[in-house]
């Protein structure tokens, strides 16, 4: 009796279960499958152009071409920089300092002086003629 | 056919060839992979960023394409990484899940002028959306795209047998939302 109880009388057909998995899962095919999502018109013509626009501009001769530039304009600037630092600082420093003895000369001949007296403390060709500015016809 | 992908291959490596094996690659693909991301991220504008970003990587990473699968399940996989990235990415900015991200974005589908799905359709994203990430993937990826186990399993890495489980509950999910 024990070996009756054990032994299954039932077959299925062959391949049943795999495809009452597939069945079972599918079964909930009363919800619309079809693609509720849709796209601006045209959208897949303009899109092949995109891609391969996007991609000329990302290719790695691209990326590296710019990144060469880039690099280029950074070591002209840092070497432009440097040229500054080395001999524009002490011209600049000169500069100021010849500026500010200037100012300081003027300043005091100014306070002290006339015009008539520092006119005559100047050389003859120190002395710009009003008549220089005018243009010859 | 591998032979024919192999050949197909070396055209899209060879600096001469290149160019124009790439054109036919868009071509072929475009559609396939666009509507498989527009499935995991729903939104149009964000399908066309990654579409892009997908195809951009394929043409940077063709040489590091190994062969010991099929050209077309390697691009799915950069696809799906793709989308996964940008959900990942989008939700970090927000300070949000990414389920919560695509949550949120199901939940704003019907104001989508991109999205002309019924009620039930709808319904069915919202539910889709609140889906762990794997089953999501997994079940837009054999439901909607009829995919075989094995076909998700190359794309994946993942066993037959965790994706038949994954689909599994996703759908035991579904159907339990749906009688509710």
């Amino acid at each position: 009796m024990t070996d009756f109880k054990q032994h299954n009388p039932f077959k299925v057909p062959k391949g049943y279960f795999e495809k009452l998995e597939e069945e079972l899962c599918n079964s909930e095919d009363s919800i619309s499958k079809l693609n509720p999502f849709s796209t601006p018109e045209n959208y897949f013509e303009d899109l092949e152009k995109k891609i391969l626009q996007e991609v000329v501009t990302s290719s790695p001769t691209s990326k590296r071409s710019s990144n060469n530039l880039i690099y280029g304009f950074i070591a002209s600037a840092a070497a432009i920089l440097l040229l500054i630092g080395l001999f524009e600082k002490p011209a600049t420093v000169e500069i100021e300092k010849e500026q500010a003895l200037n100012d300081f000369i003027e300043s005091y001949y100014l306070e002290d002086f006339d015009s008539y007296e520092m006119l005559s403390m100047m050389e003859d060709n120190e002395i710009e003629s009003p008549f220089d500015q005018i243009t010859k016809p | 056919m591998l032979k024919q992908q192999s050949i197909f291959i070396s055209a899209l490596r060879d600096p001469l060839t290149k160019d124009e094996a790439f054109k036919k690659l868009v071509s072929e693909y475009k559609e396939r992979l666009y509507w498989h991301i527009r499935k995991l991220v729903l939104d149009h504008d964000d399908a066309h960023d990654v579409v892009q970003n997908t195809f951009i990587k394929i043409h940077l990473n063709i040489d590091k394409f190994r062969e010991n699968s099929s050209l077309y399940t390697w691009m799915y996989r950069i696809a799906t990484n793709e989308s996964l990235n940008f959900i990942n990415s989008k939700a970090a900015k927000m300070g949000l899940q990414n389920t919560e991200w695509i949550e949120a974005k199901a939940d704003g589908l019907m104001a989508d002028s991109y999205f002309d799905g019924d009620e039930a359709a709808l319904k069915l994203q919202k539910m889709v959306a609140r889906l762990p990430e794997k089953h999501r993937i997994v079940f837009n990826m054999k439901y909607f795209d009829n995919m075989t186990y094995e076909a998700i399993s190359e794309v994946l890495d993942t066993s037959v047998g965790a994706l038949k489980a994954s689909y599994h509950h996703a759908v035991k999910k579904i159907k339990t939302e749906l009688n509710d």
